[in-house]
């Protein structure tokens, strides 16, 4: 069994010790992902908050049938989709200026060279931030989930409650949506035309 | 290796499979022989590298304290709540319950019978007459005192 699902079992067995040490190895990625998902870190650490205090409150229902971040980012995923629903939309940074937070961070003591380079790279993240954004929400938990937190098919099936084919036509669409986005960001710009999955290469 | 295996692997892994693993032989033959394919998994380690520049962020100080807190209140019986959180209102509220009820049993009797005004209650015929000639017998007696046929009673007296 997993060292995660260990822990909540323990948890479950009323250690309070165990549920701190998840807290602390899940509490950056919860918060991240939420944040990525909603745009604004004070929302975000609310929502984590209620992330677990959820799972505290789950103890005495959890079975390790799945590994433990499969059931983390469910109730994670659930909430962040919640969350974006009910929301209205000028709690959450729609400007996408900054870090979600109304704060952006100019060093305007460097050089030239090192303020143009800072602008580029600001204009980046806020393309791909844009990008993100603007993905339907499921593609974006599963973009999320997949990129940033490194969850594997079956880990994000269980997360959104689908299957594994299922999640693997979300990224298909969610990532061919932001290469066709981002394509100004490579340096290969405009020479590539969107590929058709259907239509075989050489399937030898 | 077929088109959609390759895809899958594409998108799958994000650094690609590891180098010298027989998966990425294989995928590397394979993207040899098929130049959309590579083109795809180039932009696809290009767009990975792009979404990298979306750094982390760090959770505030305190965010373990602020779960652990939360999880320390749900825990707690709710009556507990009255004493805490809602310390000023609840004894504002108290306050005023008591005030009211201090008012409402002041002026309500206990005993409702007690309340209740005193009639006689006259049950006979008989009884009747006799009340009516006395009230009868009074009114002669004042229109006496009023035409002064009758001396003024003095300080004291009574009509009876």
């Amino acid at each position: 069994m997993e060292q995660d699902a260990q822990l909540m079992l323990r948890v479950k067995e009323g250690d309070a010790c165990s549920f701190e040490l998840l807290l602390g190895k899940y509490r950056r990625p919860v918060v991240n992902y939420l944040y990525r998902m909603v745009r604004n870190q004070g929302v975000a650490e609310e929502l984590a908050q209620e992330v677990f205090l959820r799972v505290y409150r789950a103890r005495d229902r959890y079975e390790p049938t799945a590994k433990f971040t499969t059931w983390l980012f469910r109730i994670t995923t659930h909430l962040a989709l919640n969350a974006l629903r009910d929301a209205k939309p000028e709690r959450y940074d729609t400007s996408l200026d900054g870090n979600g937070d109304g704060r952006q961070t100019w060093d305007v003591a460097d050089g030239r060279a090192n303020r143009e380079q800072q602008m580029v790279a600001a204009s980046r993240l806020d393309a791909v931030r844009r990008a993100i954004a603007e993905l339907p929400d499921k593609q974006r938990a599963a973009v999320l989930m997949h990129k940033y937190q490194e969850l594997d098919y079956t880990q994000i099936a269980g997360a959104l409650e689908c299957s594994v084919p299922a999640v693997k036509s979300l990224l298909f669409r969610a990532y061919e949506t932001l290469r066709g986005k981002l394509v100004h960001l490579s340096a290969d710009e405009g020479q590539h035309a969107p590929l058709d999955r259907t239509r075989g290469c050489h399937d030898s | 290796m077929t088109h959609d295996e390759a895809i899958e692997i594409i998108l799958q892994t994000r650094e690609g499979p590891p180098p010298g693993s027989a998966e990425h032989r294989e995928l590397m033959a394979y993207l040899d022989k098929s130049p959309e394919c590579r083109a795809l998994y180039e932009r696809q380690q290009a767009l990975f590298e792009e979404l990298d520049v979306w750094q982390p962020v760090e959770p505030s100080a305190g965010f373990d304290a602020r779960v652990l807190a939360k999880i320390e209140a749900a825990n707690r019986p709710w009556w507990r709540g009255l004493f805490t959180e809602l310390r000023p209102g609840f004894a504002v509220g108290l306050a005023m319950l008591l005030l009211v009820a201090g008012v409402v049993l002041r002026q309500e009797p206990a005993d409702p019978s007690e309340a209740a005004p005193k009639v006689a209650v006259i049950e006979s015929g008989e009884e009747m007459q006799y009340f009516e000639r006395l009230d009868s017998a009074l009114d002669d007696l004042e229109m006496l005192v009023d035409f002064e046929v009758l001396p003024l009673p003095a300080a004291g007296e009574g009509r009876s």
